[in-house]
């Protein structure tokens, strides 16, 4: 539920893991299979390509492949960083900020999220199925997204608890003045989940 | 459903419009919740990166600047590595380059493979729910166990993609009101509406507990 770009992470697990196979299994056939006419010719054109790097040419062409071989490292690892920047994060202090401008009246309203969670949690944690439950507001597609995770005692029904946590939801609602996006998560485990709910 | 009447007539100002862009917003939660977080692979095929790319600027600045480091110059690393396979132990470039490989392979199936989560989706009006197939299974056992006189631990409920199954165990003796279970089982999952849908089935198991 965090706000991890998970499309970006996948495109570079691929770019990532593609160039690492490559190149492990050039360098086995490399190695090993240079009877091969096709790997043979590959690895001598390979060889023409980066002579630039190598000892046997002139200054100024070693200057400038090696030029190439540092821009291309700074490139790539600005690029690393980015993609761990992307990582986690997401969580909100606020979920309704509102300037009221329709009203034309002066002064802001601001919900802070530890409203929205001690209200559902007050709500919610009174409920013979929940054994515990947390809170915790998100910043989702631009918007706000309250998250609560429930686990509930063993056995209990989930269409029961999802009931439930709607009714408190709709009065939620009432209470805001706006239907934010919910999303329930109904957890396993957990403490007091291993004990039954017995009384009804 | 009079909580839903009693909040659209609370909160008139909010339309069908914020609900059409819950819908996109739902379906972006339901399917990051019910899909594996690649994270932890980032992390490693970043720093992975970060690490090849320190290498490389390293490697750059000492030839620019005419330096080496314990008598290495990089070029002369690669003139080494272009004689392949002249002059290098086959064992150990056979050995380093599997490894790097293998990472490579792990690394593109992480990105590639959908990797789903033990979880279920429920309908509702108003939520978004995801809810993890452990607490579908013991809904469903208890909902068996509910139709019959079994005790704790007599029923065994495991939930796949597409079905649940409950195993009842008996004590030797005992009989089980089986059509009566999958009925209870039925209902109550007709009742969570999960998706994808699941079809119940309940089993007795001939073999009786003595411990009953």
């Amino acid at each position: 539920m965090n706000a991890t770009n998970r499309g970006l992470g996948r495109t570079a697990l691929v770019v990532v893991g593609l160039v690492l196979f490559v190149a492990g299994v050039g360098a086995i056939l490399v190695q090993t299979a240079q009877g091969l006419p096709l790997v043979a010719s590959w690895w001598r054109t390979a060889g023409e390509a980066l002579v630039g790097l190598g000892t046997d040419t002139s200054r100024d062409d070693s200057l400038l492949s090696w030029t190439w071989v540092l821009g291309g490292g700074i490139v790539v690892g600005i690029l690393a960083i980015v993609v761990l920047t992307t990582l986690g994060g997401g969580r909100e202090g606020t979920v309704v900020e509102s300037d009221g401008s329709a009203d034309g009246v002066a002064g802001s309203v601001r919900v802070e999220s530890t409203a929205v969670q001690h209200a559902l949690s007050s709500a919610i944690g009174g409920l013979p199925q929940v054994a515990s439950l947390a809170v915790d507001v998100y910043r989702v597609r631009g918007g706000r997204a309250i998250r609560v995770r429930v686990r509930p005692r063993r056995g209990a029904s989930p269409r029961e608890v999802t009931e439930r946590v709607e009714a408190v939801v709709a009065d939620l609602d009432a209470l805001l003045g706006e239907r934010l996006p919910v999303l329930l998560e109904i957890a396993r485990g957990g403490a007091g989940s291993s004990r039954p709910d017995r009384v009804h | 459903m009079t909580a839903v009447d009693g909040r659209t007539a609370s909160v008139p100002e909010a339309g069908p419009a914020p609900s059409a862009g819950h819908a996109a917003t739902y379906r972006r939660l339901l399917r990051r919740e019910t899909h594996v977080s690649r994270s932890g692979a980032v992390v490693v095929a970043m720093l992975v990166t970060l690490v090849l790319a320190a290498a490389a600027v390293f490697a750059g600045a000492l030839v620019l600047l005419d330096q080496n480091v314990l008598g290495v110059d990089p070029r002369a690393v690669v003139d080494a590595a272009l004689a392949a396979p002249d002059g290098l132990d086959t064992t150990l470039v056979v050995g380093i380059a599997a490894i790097v490989a293998l990472v490579g392979l792990v690394l593109l199936l992480q990105g590639v493979l959908p990797q789903r989560r033990p979880r279920h989706a429920m309908s509702s009006d108003r939520l978004a729910v995801v809810v993890d197939d452990e607490v579908l299974a013991s809904a469903a056992a208890r909902a068996a166990r509910s139709a019959t006189r079994l005790g704790q631990d007599a029923a065994v409920g495991t939930v796949g993609r597409r079905t649940v199954e409950v195993v009842l165990r008996p004590a030797a003796g005992v009989d089980v009101p089986a059509v009566a279970a999958t009925e209870a089982v039925e209902r109550e999952f007709a009742a969570i509406d999960a998706l994808p849908a699941l079809a119940a089935r309940v089993r007795v198991q001939p073999t009786g507990r003595v411990d009953g």
